[in-house]
């Protein structure tokens, strides 16, 4: 990071504590202990006691992330330092469409995903599959506990010198001095006592969320995690070197309970044939075969765990520029007769564009733009955003020979001093991390500009 | 027409491999114009790299040159001898390299392997004895170069019948020990006549050696000259300065810049440059490691580095395919400002048609070995006539449109059998039945535009481009219509 980057993580960043409530759609959310057991939920073997949001059970919504952090910590006891990948970012994906994520190299694209598939604990914040919490991070309440208490040690503090200051300032030879010091005793005891219990209701209160979130992490119904597959960027990399195609493929259907071979074998070579391959595959290694074909291999195994939504983390980045579009039309037939949710994460805005209904754009670990990919691309509003769309290169060397690209200095463009950034809906759908002053200055162009 | 600064001429190379020969690049040819931007495109293993590698002069050690030239300057680079090409490349043509950490040292301070090239040039005395007597100095190489080449082309040929010869007796099983005599003769005749070259060649080179020797002589004496010179100017500064130990100092300095360049001096350029492209806060960066740097920093130091000799030419592989569009954006403008400022070609290697669009005045088009197509920039967009071309075209996702791509089928060719006749053909499904028997020849489709393809023969039947091509080149005529039309009122 330079020093342009830490400052607008920093200035941004600050004041976040009291800001986010780490779950504010908790209003809505019901008694855990009352909601009916469904069918959905004994097909999925669902503990009744695990954290849902009902609203969103049945709902279009399939996989909502809510204030998801993901640090990474290093150094020594004394020197600590986190890396803070993934900062705060929030997004719902909608049931059939394709999400992107777009962003420079380490904004935490991966990271994102792979939080969402557990293969991190989260740090902090939500994670709602089908409108139940599959992980959860307790960091926020763990800080909410100590901060508030810290806080109110040092009011509790500055109401003993108030107290103090108050007495001293009866005259000594004020007849009711007696009276008045009791009762300014009395007030601020009164007041101390009042806020001790309203600590100790912040405390519980969170104590108890950590307590759930704890629950929760550890009881996440499998065959609801199944559902969520990943294809990771690296095709040479995500295969095991030592296994055959046929083990690679079958493991998934091993880890689901499927034991008899011959059924086994008989689903694998029905994946292979979708992703393009053939039956004399399975039984060689992975190093026998070319960068997309290993790519398919790694599709299939994903797809024979029958899954729902489909993580596609740079699919094609590493592949041969001939084979990225048999990959990118293999995928979009897959969505169709499979009926997959596809979150794509790629840097390459083009591909993107191509492939996804909604595009979240991402700046170091934040969210700063999210909405429908023509807006996007139409009517794009954070700066790095519109920085981003200035640089995708395109195949015209009429236009392109003039293009002008657009720089972002977040510090230039940006004056977070007082008035700190979140994410704000500017309309309908379009989301932009942005503060009060930027989004009216939105508001404003999206009112002049769009429609 | 421009001057041509760079030929490339039937180039043929081949590697050693554990699997048998691998026909890498198959009869290449192209050149450079003084002043333009050459992107050469394809797909990895289309010997893009080693094509470039053979101009630097550094291809692996299994790597067979079979055939071709690479003009440069009048000479041919594959001819002359070792110690000429290094001091060729290393000073007139640079080169970047697509993963900017492989060509740095990670143990090793950026300002260190800024000033190294400098540093190691720095003689002065040394550098001007080698300039005086390098004109003679590569005649004379060359000429003997050329010599011993032709000697070893007719054992070479001798050698080759005599492996067709035995190959052939074995299958008719005839006389075997009238082909064995016969092998024998040929190789003893072959032998001989090589000999004789040698001895002619030698000959024939002996005025060059002489004159060589000359020029060495009175480089020496020139060069001894200038250094006595410069001391006796240094002794009168001396003398003159009466003490005044700033004079003195100052005199000094003098004299070592005359006589080589100091790491002051190193480091002073070494600044400039870093600055020229682009590294901020260089005086603190000149003391930093790789690592310190992200992607987009570590490629300027490369480009730096390439720039301390002052190159003409400039060879960019793939410098931008590891970096993030806006990173991208930015040092493809690097590349393009310097090429203006210091006046040099480039040849950019590249699989991404968008920076082709953005960077290239001319374009070859590189499948299996071999450029299927070429033309300027317009020529390949808006008039692609190489199924190969309409494939790579019809295959990136665009912006604009949302229609499924023509993906490519199958993949490309294993290049140690490589496919006969248009290799692209078992992927094309414009492939003629000729396509399979027999290599296509390059059809003339105007001046400037040149493809391989057997559709352009004027037997063959009319085939229209891919319509998602089509298309695209009608949206994008039209955008740029749109804008001169805005631009106009
Ligand atoms: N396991 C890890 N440990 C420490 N740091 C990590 C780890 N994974 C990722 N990071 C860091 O987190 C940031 C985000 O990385 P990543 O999610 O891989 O970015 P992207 O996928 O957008 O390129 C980077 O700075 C990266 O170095
Ligand atoms: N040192 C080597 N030994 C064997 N094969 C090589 C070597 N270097 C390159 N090749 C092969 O030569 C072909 C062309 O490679 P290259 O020029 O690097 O392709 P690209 O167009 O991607 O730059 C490829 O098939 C590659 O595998
Ligand atoms: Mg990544
Ligand atoms: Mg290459």
């Amino acid at each position: 990071m330079n020093n342009e980057e830490k400052e607008f993580v920093a200035a941004s960043e600050e004041s976040l504590h009291e800001r986010i409530d780490d779950d504010h759609e908790d209003k809505t959310t019901k008694d855990v202990v009352d909601i009916d057991v469904s069918e959905e939920e004994k097909h999925y073997r669902i503990h009744p006691l695990l954290k849902r949001r009902p609203e969103l059970i049945g709902s279009d919504v399939l996989l909502s992330v809510r204030h998801l952090k993901q640090f990474f910590f290093f150094g020594s006891k004394i020197n600590n330092m986190k890396l803070k990948a993934v900062s705060n970012v929030s997004f719902d994906v909608y049931k059939g469409e394709c999400f992107g994520i777009v962003g420079e190299s380490g904004c935490g694209k991966t990271t994102t995903g792979r939080s969402i598939i557990k293969l991190y604990d989260i740090t902090s914040g939500s994670v709602y599959y089908r409108g139940y919490r599959i992980s959860a991070g307790s960091r926020w309440n763990k800080k909410e506990i100590k901060w508030k208490t810290i806080r109110w040690k040092q009011k509790v503090k500055e109401l003993k010198a108030d107290e103090k200051a108050r007495i001293e300032a009866i005259p000594q030879d004020d007849p009711n001095r007696e009276a008045k010091v009791a009762e300014i005793k009395n007030e601020i005891k009164l007041e101390i006592e009042r806020g001790d219990i309203a600590l100790k209701q912040i405390v519980d209160t969170q104590r108890a969320k950590i307590r759930q979130i704890n629950f929760d992490n550890k009881h996440t119904p499998k065959r609801l995690m199944s559902e969520i597959q990943m294809i990771f960027q690296d095709p040479v990399d995500s295969l095991d070197p030592r296994m055959t195609v046929e083990d690679i493929i079958q493991e998934g259907l091993k880890i689901q309970g499927f034991k008899d071979k011959k059924e086994n074998h008989k689903k694998v070579v029905e994946m292979l044939e979708k992703v393009g391959l053939v039956e004399e595959h399975s039984s060689r290694y992975p190093h026998e075969f070319s960068g997309g074909q290993r790519q398919r291999i790694g599709i299939a195994r994903a797809l024979v765990m029958n899954p729902k939504l489909l993580i596609c983390d740079e699919p094609i980045s590493a592949l041969d520029v001939s084979i990225r579009a048999q990959v990118i039309n293999l995928l979009n037939d897959l969505k169709e007769e499979m009926g997959l949710t596809i979150m794509f994460i790629a840097h390459d805005l083009s591909v993107v564009k191509y492939f996804c209904d909604r595009i979240a754009v991402m700046y170091f670990g934040k969210l700063v733009e999210l909405t429908t990919s023509d807006e996007l691309f139409k009517y794009p509003l954070h700066p790095y955003t519109k920085s981003l769309l200035s640089a995708i290169p395109k195949p015209n060397p009429l236009t392109e020979k003039e293009r002008v690209r657009m720089v972002y200095k977040p510090n230039e463009v940006h004056d977070y001093s007082t008035d700190k950034p979140e994410l704000h809906e500017i309309y309908p759908g379009h989301f932009v991390y942005c503060n009060e002053k930027e989004k009216e200055e939105y508001i404003e162009y999206v009112k002049t500009h769009v429609k | 027409m421009a001057e041509k600064i760079l030929e490339v001429k039937n180039l043929v190379i081949s590697f050693k491999t554990d699997h048998g020969i691998l026909h890498a690049v198959r009869d290449v040819s192209f050149d450079l114009e003084k002043g333009e931007t050459l992107c050469i495109v394809g797909e990895s293993g289309s010997g893009k790299s080693v094509t470039n590698k053979a101009i630097m002069g550094i291809l692996a050690s299994n790597a067979i040159v079979e055939g071709g030239q690479i003009i440069y300057r009048g000479e041919d680079l594959l001819q002359v001898a070792e110690e000429e090409f290094h001091k060729i490349r290393g000073h007139r043509i640079g080169m970047i390299f697509q993963d900017p950490l492989s060509s740095l040292n990670p143990i090793m301070r950026i300002g260190k392997q800024i000033t190294e090239a400098t540093l190691v040039n720095g003689d002065k005395l040394k550098r001007m004895f080698e300039d005086i007597i390098s004109d003679d100095l590569i005649a004379y190489k060359n000429a003997v170069a050329r010599g011993e080449l032709k000697a070893e082309k007719v054992i070479q040929a001798a050698e080759a019948a005599n492996i067709d010869a035995l190959n052939k007796n074995s299958a008719e099983n005839a006389d075997k020990k009238g082909v064995k005599a016969e092998c024998k003769a040929r190789l003893k005749a072959a032998k001989k006549e090589a000999a004789e070259i040698r001895k002619v060649t030698k000959a024939e080179t002996e005025p060059l050696r002489l004159k060589l020797e000359e020029t060495k002589k009175a480089a020496k004496v020139k060069v001894a000259e200038y250094k006595a010179k410069v001391l006796a100017d240094y002794k009168k500064e001396v003398a003159s300065a009466n003490g005044d130990k700033e004079a003195i100092a100052a005199a000094k300095k003098k004299k070592t810049d005359n006589l080589r360049i100091t790491k002051m001096e190193a480091k002073r350029r070494a600044l400039e440059i870093m600055k020229e492209v682009g590294i901020p806060e260089p005086e603190k960066r000149f003391r930093q490691y790789p690592f310190e740097f992200s992607g987009g920093m570590r490629q300027r130091i490369v480009i730096a580095i390439a720039l301390t000799e002052t190159p003409e030419i400039l060879i960019c592989d793939e410098p931008t395919t590891a970096l993030d569009v806006t990173i991208q954006g930015q040092i493809l403008e690097l590349i393009k400002r310097l090429k203006k400022d210091r006046d040099m070609s480039v040849i950019f290697i590249t699989h991404d048609l968008g920076v082709v669009a953005n960077m290239a005045d001319r374009v070859a088009v590189m499948y299996a070995g071999k450029i299927v197509e070429y033309g300027t920039s317009r020529d390949i967009f808006f008039e692609p006539k190489h199924p190969y071309t309409w494939a790579l075209l019809a295959s990136i996702p665009d912006v604009d449109s949302k229609e499924r791509l023509d993906a490519i089928p199958g993949t490309p060719p294993n290049m140690i059998y490589p496919p006969k006749g248009d290799a692209f053909a078992p992927r094309s499904k414009y492939a003629m039945e000729v396509d399979f028997l027999e290599e296509p020849p390059f059809f003339k489709v105007s001046d400037t535009h040149y493809a391989a393809t057997w559709l352009l023969h004027p037997d063959a039947p009319q085939v229209e481009m891919p319509k998602i091509v089509s298309e695209r080149i009608k949206n994008n005529l039209a955008e740029q219509g749109e804008k001169g039309g805005s631009e106009n009122e």
